[in-house]
């Protein structure tokens, strides 16, 4: 009788919501198995390719978590490359839309939280400038939704809001609201927002205080929203602009050659319960009223008290209310900034960590659908990764304290017995891990140049060039990220609640001081694991390198990542060029000169994006 | 669109403006806190997610017979 009574309550939930317009759900289904059988006949080829290395010395205790590790291991790394390869393939529907928007009223939503005021300005008046040129801005308004703490930062956002109104008050209407206590955070701050005033508004576009977006886009996302009654959430791509360190311009590079094509992979697997990534996304605000309102988890942080990433579980509860979630991959003209060193990566990695872990709490919540709690899963996996292959590269390491003797003379055989040499085994497994590693970048990066998009990054010789640059400087930093990621999942484990910190935004350089202060720890191991291994195990120092000497130079490579120089000379040299620096954008010119000649007050030249190609973006 | 018809409770007696900055629009909406506590993992795994697996590849079952809440209890109707 339950069972039923809970049917009924699917009914009625179901009725509520108009019908989700499920384009395909079989193709979807079909690419979802498809690329799961694949993952798994590749893990176990890895599985079974390291269990006959791992026996030829003969079997010991140690041997189980090595293949159980490199079996979670490897099929996270194959899942990653079918996701990919699944973008190379994949190209979306046409999407349906409506013309007329005029009837559609959408609140513009940017919450900050002690952010330098001037620059959110910039980006608010470029949105705004953009919009009112087109002839569909009349149902837009704007919100600066304020959870800045610090006194100072609050008077000022107050000032240059002010100031705004006087430049573009005529233009859109404008509000200005400030939460004396920011209690739940960036989705207590929306949700104070939709109690307040949702009602008013069919969307909301959701935006990060360093969220940039083209007034088209915003306008062709509302088209899109408004002629699919049953649409949630639709996601844009968003993608990293205005770096200027080695590591940013390497993010940068790869949020343009790597991202759509990604992108297009979690789209093809998506269905109707596709991704939130917390902004430069268009929501309905009744979807969101009915379906979002979270209560905090029981007990204490870092995994009770208010969800943390709140982004994945919203996406998760309007799936489950039978809305629909949507990525749409071709939704460019969405900017937004990153971390421009190693260490500001893994400051907001702490944070991101943390939040996926307490999603385990979230994972087995009533009535999710599957794919929803495949997302979480996946977000989890993310993070855990990490640990694995350390568990994994340490525990290979050991490996040979516990290695039995070989036995050479056994009496029921006349003949000396050799140990079976597996080098060929285990170099075939080696490749292949390269493979699965290289193949999806290097397939990502041949349909960019047949689809003549190579000149977009400045030729095809620059742009396979920079790919190349960039598949080696991501695998010296590789080790150094699964370093910072372990010890934050550890920290979050032993349940240190690391809070939620501003992050540095400035695109600034690193001292060597504060790089080695960072990352002291990770060259002791690196050089100690070289130590060891040279003494107890020299076959295996080769295999041990390109993880160990990344390491050992750890405090090197965490300070070349925010070098300002590096970044530069690599510019100047057309490598790491991206389609904003060579083809430009309105948008994010505009908003160059608006930054640079209106709030910043550096001047145009200064905040330009830097360009050999493009003299008039110089 | 009507914006007072999207608001589903009384608009607040005061509104909420800042320090002389127009403040947010009074238009209310009622959003209810979800109870995200986890059900048991076996009954997750065996009945919902089989389920929606099943429907998922095979599309929702025909047969299912529509029900009747009464004073807080499900019947068949038949």
């Amino acid at each position: 009788m339950r069972f039923r009574f809970r049917s009924f309550e699917r009914n009625e939930r179901t009725q509520a919501v108009p019908e989700a317009g499920k384009e395909g759900p079989y193709r979807v289904h079909f690419r979802r198995a498809g690329a799961l059988l694949l993952t798994a006949t590749l893990t176990v080829a890895a599985v079974v390719m390291f269990g006959s290395i791992v026996q030829s010395d003969g079997y010991d205790w140690l041997d189980v978590p090595r293949v159980a590790l490199i079996a979670i291991a490897g099929f996270w790394l194959a899942w990653g490359t079918c996701t990919a390869v699944l973008g190379v393939l994949f190209d979306p529907d046409p999407r349906r839309r409506t013309e007329d928007i005029s009837a559609c009223r959408t609140a513009i939503l940017m919450p900050v939280y002690n952010e330098s005021a001037e620059p959110v300005m910039a980006r608010l008046e470029t949105m705004i400038r953009q919009l009112t040129d087109s002839d569909s801005a009349s149902g837009f308004e704007v919100f600066l939704l304020s959870d800045s703490t610090r006194p100072e930062a609050v008077v000022a956002e107050q000032a240059a809001f002010a100031r705004l109104q006087q430049r573009v008050g005529d233009l859109l209407p404008l509000y200005y609201r400030h939460r004396e206590k920011n209690s739940g955070r960036k989705a207590g701050n929306i949700a104070d927002f939709v109690r307040r005033s949702g009602g008013g508004y069919d969307f909301m576009l959701v935006l990060d205080a360093d969220s940039l977006m083209r007034g088209e886009t915003i306008i062709e996302m509302v088209r899109r929203m408004a002629a699919e009654p049953q649409m949630g959430l639709l996601q844009s791509l968003p993608q990293t602009i205005g770096m200027k360190t080695l590591f940013g311009r390497l993010l940068q590079f790869s949020s343009f050659l790597y991202g759509p094509s990604f992108a297009r992979g979690v789209a093809a697997l998506q269905g109707t319960a596709g991704p939130f990534w917390g902004h430069n996304a268009l929501i309905r605000v009744e979807a969101f009223a009915r379906s979002c309102g979270m209560q905090p988890l029981k007990g204490r942080p870092p995994f009770g008290g208010h969800v943390l990433s709140h982004d994945t579980v919203e996406a998760a509860l309007l799936a489950r209310d039978g809305w629909l979630v949507r990525l749409d991959p071709d939704l460019t003209g969405s900017y937004e900034e990153a971390p421009p060193n190693l260490i500001e990566y893994a400051k907001r990695d702490r944070r991101w960590c943390q939040g996926n872990l307490q999603h385990a709490r979230v994972l087995t919540a009533p009535r999710l659908k599957l794919w929803s709690r495949a997302m979480i899963v996946q977000g989890i996996f993310s993070y855990l990764g990490s640990p694995v292959w350390l568990l994994f590269l340490l525990s290979t390491l050991a490996a040979p304290l516990f290695a039995m003797a070989p036995v050479y003379f056994d009496e029921r055989v006349p003949f000396p017995i050799f140990p079976h040499p597996e080098t060929s085994k285990a170099l075939a497994l080696l490749f292949g891990v390269v493979v699965l590693l290289i193949v999806p970048k290097a397939s990502l990066l041949v349909r960019v140049i047949l689809q003549g998009q190579a000149k977009r990054f400045g030729s095809i010789l620059r742009v396979t060039l920079s790919a190349i640059i960039e598949l080696f400087l991501t695998s010296l930093f590789a080790p150094v990220h699964m370093m910072f990621q372990t010890r934050s999942v550890l920290q979050v484990m032993m349940g240190a609640d690391g809070g939620w910190p501003a992050s540095a935004r400035e695109d600034g350089g690193l001292s060597f001081l504060a790089s080695f202060k960072a990352s002291w720890w990770m060259a002791f191991g690196g050089i100690a694991a070289l130590a060891y291994c040279y003494e107890a195990s020299p076959d295996l120092l080769p295999w041990l390198m390109p993880v160990a000497i990344p390491l050992a130079v750890a405090p090197l490579l965490v300070w070349m990542s925010g070098s300002l120089f590096i970044g530069q000379k690599m510019t100047q040299a057309g490598v790491f060029l991206t389609p904003i620096e060579v083809d430009g954008d309105p948008a994010v010119q505009l908003y160059r000169r608006l930054s640079g000649e209106v709030w910043t007050g550096e001047g145009t030249t200064a905040a330009a994006e830097p360009s050999p190609l493009n003299p008039a973006l110089a | 669109m009507d914006r007072e018809h999207l608001s589903d409770i009384a608009p607040l007696v005061t509104p909420a403006h800042s320090e002389g900055l127009p403040g947010l629009p009074n238009f209310p909406l009622t959003m209810p806190d979800h109870d995200l506590a986890a059900i048991p993992l076996h009954k997750t795994v065996s009945v919902s997610w089989f389920r929606q697996a099943l429907s998922g590849v095979f599309g929702a079952p025909s047969h299912v017979l529509p029900v009747r809440v009464e004073q807080g209890s499900a019947s068949l109707e038949h």
